[in-house]
Parts: C-alpha cells; sequence; structure tokens
C-alpha cells in the first residue's frame, strides 16, 4: 500500500494509506492499466464504460468477490422470512433459515438451472422449482424429487444437489452483506475505518435502525460505475444538475465547506458541513431531531465532531450507496444489467425508535428527492443516461474522464477533525479525490495478479 | 353512508372533469392542475411488491409519489424551473383516461379508472399503465380532488426518472 499523497517534509506517520497506485503495466481484461488510467486515478479511460471484456472481468473478480449489500435485516423479521435480490448479475434468495441464521443462495434449480424464487419478499418453507418441481428447504437442501425412485433409482444422492449457497454472509449494524469469495477477508475488515463512519450513521439512537417497507426499484441506461463514483464524493455536480432542487429551496446553494473522506478499500463518504439536502421549503421535525443527535456527538468526541451527524454521501465498494442527509437516510445498490444498464434498489432507513408521524414524514421527503421521481434524482438519471448514450460511438469512446478536481491536497482526517476520524480528508468538499481512490482500488482488484 | 349506482349526469360530471384533467397535465399546466385538487389532498402511487400472496400495496410503506398539498407544490415549482433536466427539453406527454367504475359514498365520489399514458422525450420514450382510485368532493359545482391513489402495472419502472404525474 502506497502512503498517502503529502509533501515530504510531513513527519508523522499516515494511519490510513490511500489505496495502491496503478501500476500501467498490469493486465484488466485485454488492456494494459497504464492504458485505462493514470496511475494516482487522475484520469480514466472512456473504455472502461463501454467495454465488453472489462465488464466480464467485474463480474468475476468484483461482484463474484468483494462484499456486496443485499438488503437490511429488518426486512427478514423471523424464521423462514426471505426477499430476493441479485449480486452482481447472479439472482440470490437471501433468507432467515429455521435457526435464525441469515443465508444467502443462488436462486436457480441445481438440476437446469430456473429459478425456484419469483417473488420479491415474503415468508416460505420452502422454495419449489417450477421448471420439475426440485424442492428445496429454506437451508438449501434438496428436500424433494418428483417420482426420485422411478426415475433414478438410487443414482441421485440428494445431499449433493442443494441450492448454490453463497459462503459468507453477515452483518454490520443491520447492514446485511455476503461474498461468494472463499476467500473473503471478514467484513468488518473488508468495511475497515469506514465501519467508524456507519456506525456513527447506525447507532445515534438506542434499537439501530430498520428499513421502511417496500423498494424502490428503477432501470437507468448507464454503467454501474458512474452511479457509484458519484455518491463517492461528486459535490461538484450538485450546484449546477440540482440547480432546480436549490432554486425552489429544498436545499440551500452548495458552499465547499465539508470533507471528502476515504477510508481505504474504495470506500468513502462526504458531506457538506451540516448535511446534504439542508433548505427552507418543505421542513419536517426531522432538523431539530439531527441537531439533538448534533449536540450529543459533540459532547462525546469535542467540536470537531458537529461535522459528522449526518455524514453524508458515501459508496461502499463496489456498488452500495447511501445519502445520509439533513431531512431523511436513504441506501440503494445499483445493480449492474450489462455494461450500459442498471437496476436500482432504493430504501429509506429510519431510527426504530423515532416516533411514527416523524418516520412517515422522512419517508415522504426521501421519495419527494430521491427514487426515481425524486426532484434531485430524476435529474441525475437522466443525465447519466446521457453520460453512456455519448460512449457509444467510435468517437465517443476515446479519451480520458477527468478526475484532477484537489489533487495533491488529501491529509489524514485526524489532522483537521482531531481523532477518532480515520481516513483521509481534503481540505475542501469540492474534491475529486474518492473517485480518484474508488479506481485505485478498482484497479487492485480488476488487475491479473503478477506471477 | 349510502352508495348509490352512478347516474347518466354523474357519469357526465365525471367525463368532464376527467377530460379538463387530461388536458391540464398534458399541456403541464401543473398550477392549475393543483387548483383542482382539496386543500386535504393524499396523493399516493404505491411501490408494489410481488409476494407469495399476489402483488400487494401497502399505505405504510413507500411511494413513488407520496404527496401531500404542499409537497406536490413543491413538486410543481422544481418542475418549473429552467434547471429541471430531466424536462429538458419538455416531454410530448398523452393521457388515456377511462372511467371504469364510479359511486357515490355520502358527500363524495369514488372513482376508478384506467390510465395510459404516453411520454416521449429527445433521449428516450416511455409508456406507464395504471389503476387510479379517486375520492372526488363537490364544491360550487364542480368536483375537488380529494385522494387519489395510482397502482402502476410495471414493478420496476423503465429508463431513467420518473418526471410526470398520474
Amino acid at each position: 500500500m502506497s502512503e498517502i499523497e503529502r509533501p515530504a517534509t510531513a513527519a508523522k506517520p499516515v494511519r490510513t494509506p490511500l489505496p495502491p497506485l496503478v501500476s500501467a503495466s498490469a493486465r484488466i481484461a485485454s488492456f494494459s492499466a497504464g492504458d485505462l488510467m493514470a496511475p494516482d486515478g487522475s484520469a480514466v479511460d472512456r473504455r472502461l464504460f463501454v467495454d465488453e471484456g472489462v465488464y466480464r472481468l467485474e463480474q468475476e473478480r468484483i461482484f463474484a468477490k468483494c462484499w456486496l449489500y443485499l438488503g437490511h435485516e429488518s426486512t427478514l423479521p423471523e424464521k423462514q422470512s426471505f426477499f430476493t435480490t441479485t449480486m452482481g448479475e447472479d439472482p440470490v434468495i437471501v433468507v432467515r433459515d429455521k435457526t435464525g441464521r441469515l443465508r444467502a443462495f443462488l436462486n436457480s434449480c441445481s438440476h437446469r438451472g430456473a429459478k425456484v424464487c419469483r417473488v420479491d419478499s415474503g415468508t416460505a418453507r420452502f422454495f419449489k422449482c417450477p421448471y420439475h418441481a426440485w424442492t428445496f428447504s429454506t437451508e438449501g437442501e434438496l428436500i424433494a424429487v418428483p417420482r426420485i425412485g422411478p426415475v433414478y433409482g438410487d443414482s441421485l444422492d440428494r445431499s449433493q444437489h442443494g441450492l448454490r449457497e453463497v459462503p459468507y454472509v453477515d452483518t454490520f449494524g443491520g447492514m446485511i452483506f455476503a461474498s461468494w469469495d472463499p476467500e473473503a477477508p471478514p467484513l468488518r475488515a473488508y468495511l475497515g475505518d469506514m465501519a467508524f463512519y456507519l456506525e456513527l450513521m447506525l447507532s445515534r439512537m438506542d434499537g439501530g435502525t430498520e428499513a421502511i417497507g417496500g423498494v424502490h426499484k428503477w432501470t437507468i441506461n448507464v454503467n454501474w460505475k458512474i452511479p457509484a463514483e458519484n455518491f463517492a464524493g461528486d459535490h461538484y455536480h450538485v450546484p449546477s444538475t440540482h440547480g432546480a432542487g436549490i432554486e425552489m429551496g429544498f436545499r440551500s446553494q452548495l458552499t465547499n465547506n465539508g470533507y471528502c473522506i476515504q477510508t481505504g478499500n474504495g470506500h468513502s463518504i462526504g458531506s457538506e458541513r451540516g448535511g446534504a439536502q439542508q433548505g427552507t421549503a418543505v421542513q419536517t421535525e426531522y432538523d431539530g431531531f439531527m441537531k439533538q443527535m448534533r449536540s450529543e456527538l459533540v459532547a462525546k468526541y469535542g467540536e470537531g465532531a458537529s461535522a459528522f451527524v449526518p455524514i453524508g454521501v458515501g459508496t461502499i465498494f463496489p456498488n452500495m450507496s447511501f445519502l445520509d442527509s439533513a431531512r431523511f437516510r436513504a441506501f440503494r445498490v445499483w445493480h449492474p444489467r450489462g455494461v450500459d444498464r442498471i437496476e436500482v434498489h432504493s430504501w429509506c432507513i429510519v431510527d426504530k425508535a423515532l416516533p411514527a408521524e416523524l418516520k412517515a414524514a422522512v419517508r415522504r421527503q426521501y421519495s419527494l428527492a430521491f427514487g426515481p421521481g425524486g426532484i434531485f434524482e430524476q435529474d441525475d438519471g437522466d443525465i447519466w443516461q446521457s453520460v453512456q448514450d455519448a460512449l457509444r460511438g467510435h468517437v465517443g469512446r476515446q479519451g480520458r474522464f477527468q478526475y484532477r478536481m484537489g489533487l495533491g491536497r488529501e491529509a489524514p482526517t485526524e489532522e483537521r477533525y482531531g481523532p477518532p476520524f480515520p481516513g483521509s480528508c481534503s481540505d475542501m468538499l469540492m474534491t475529486e479525490a474518492n473517485q480518484r481512490a474508488f479506481y485505485r482500488h478498482y484497479a487492485s482488484v480488476m488487475a491479473d495478479p503478477t506471477p | 353512508m349510502t352508495t348509490e349506482a352512478p347516474t347518466l349526469a354523474l357519469w357526465q360530471e365525471l367525463e368532464s372533469f376527467y377530460r379538463a384533467e387530461v388536458l391540464l397535465l398534458q399541456d403541464r399546466r401543473y398550477r392549475d392542475w393543483l387548483e383542482t385538487m382539496d386543500p386535504a389532498i393524499s396523493y399516493r402511487v404505491p411501490v408494489t411488491t410481488s409476494t407469495l400472496d399476489g402483488l400487494v400495496t401497502r399505505e405504510d410503506e413507500l411511494g413513488y409519489y407520496d404527496e401531500d398539498l404542499e409537497l406536490l407544490k413543491a413538486r410543481v415549482a422544481k418542475l418549473e424551473s429552467r434547471q429541471s433536466w430531466v424536462e429538458q427539453p419538455p416531454s410530448r406527454l398523452r393521457y388515456f383516461v377511462q372511467v371504469v367504475d364510479a359511486h357515490r359514498d355520502g358527500g363524495t365520489v369514488v372513482a376508478r379508472s384506467n390510465l395510459l399514458l404516453l411520454q416521449y422525450r429527445w433521449n428516450m420514450e416511455q409508456q406507464f399503465s395504471g389503476e387510479r382510485t379517486d375520492v372526488l368532493v363537490s364544491l360550487d359545482g364542480s368536483f375537488r380532488l380529494r385522494e387519489r391513489r395510482v397502482v402502476l402495472d410495471r414493478q420496476v419502472l423503465g429508463k431513467q426518472g420518473l418526471s410526470v404525474f398520474f
């Protein structure tokens, strides 16, 4: 791991390194890494968003390896509750088994591949494949095969034909993650120092958080990395992309007072001081609640901590993003559906102990601003699609996107906000430091192992 | 509360209300559209969840729209901005509304209608179909919309954004 970029005279050791510089000679799909990006992540080739070979490799090295967010524990309240989702493009069933343990299985029959569950969520004692009626328990075991005696004799060992199980499922503060990689590090290690900030977001009140029922689902014709890096740290887009939302007062004009923090492994957060979506229009009591939470955090860690309620917008590598704003909190996953398309799943997350009326008000604030019809998100989606449209041609895929903003201005977060705040941090809000960290980590995951 | 079968007069009154509303919506005269609403309007387009018991919508769950009059006004103010990129350039909209059932319920009228909406923009086209259940109240000889609940037929919305009303 390389050290953070800072003047050579700085003597103090740095706690959190940036992801390694990209080695130009490393291979990524049919390219050398140097063809795809600048070593420091400050320029990224346009082909990274349209190349089919890169996309196939992402399915293997990112989506079948990294810890991926599946959903919130509160949506599986009892034994044998389940929901369906995808890990990359692989469909999975996430279920609380008969003993209460969280598990995830490939949603594909071990016999001939049909989906054994075709609904979003519910409670089930078993999953029966509609193709030939092979039936699986909530533990993934093959429990019934029609006419097994006459058609198989004793040649079918049912114990060898369970649903393919995701080897690791774990939770952090109610967030369920899973990894297909038998060699995956523990979830806590994968989250690294991001866990500290997640905890600030998830444990404001006793009892933790819950997801409001229902999931916003919609598609955008864009490569999955464009929204993931936007949430990682693109504050610069707010005054232009969201000019309409500023004009009508849902949020105030963006200042440059805030932080972008990356904590390694491609994870990052960023926030304007006071939080995103501070504005005068359509206010709720949530404002007062957040002020209370802020003063509690300041009492614990000192004045510097006031910047961390709410913690802001962030991405957990690769494709889970969140928005902890002054008005509401949302989680979302950018599921890849081909190199030029995503399906977004988005939830509104509230503190369990909030009064029911305030939960309902926060729910309405979220769907006013975010989700497919949100007065902010509708403009993001529209512009992201136009990015992808512009990359389809022979010429449009040539050249590089620029991520040079704020280059070299990162320093350890605790130098600016005091301990215990981890990661590296810029001295202004509008920087592309987090995108650079995202792509540097991306390259380290995607590159062929060196012999 | 008594429930009466619809009379010819009621059908005509409803036809007239919905024809006028179609014009307001497809011309995007949203300020005028808000004038057709009762101040206590509840305007909801809930998300649909597919379960083992079929397609389910719940009142306490997320909506694509989940609005009172104040929030609807906020949306309209946003769409009026020149920087509302999702409608720059504006969509061409075509609404088809068919009233399929109506009855008087005390002082209100409950009307169910089918909706087909076609949207064409510079970079995409999409269609929405769904069922509306409206509660209308009479005021000065015309209807005011007090409640609208729209269940869209799609479970996953297509294309990049939702910038139309139903």
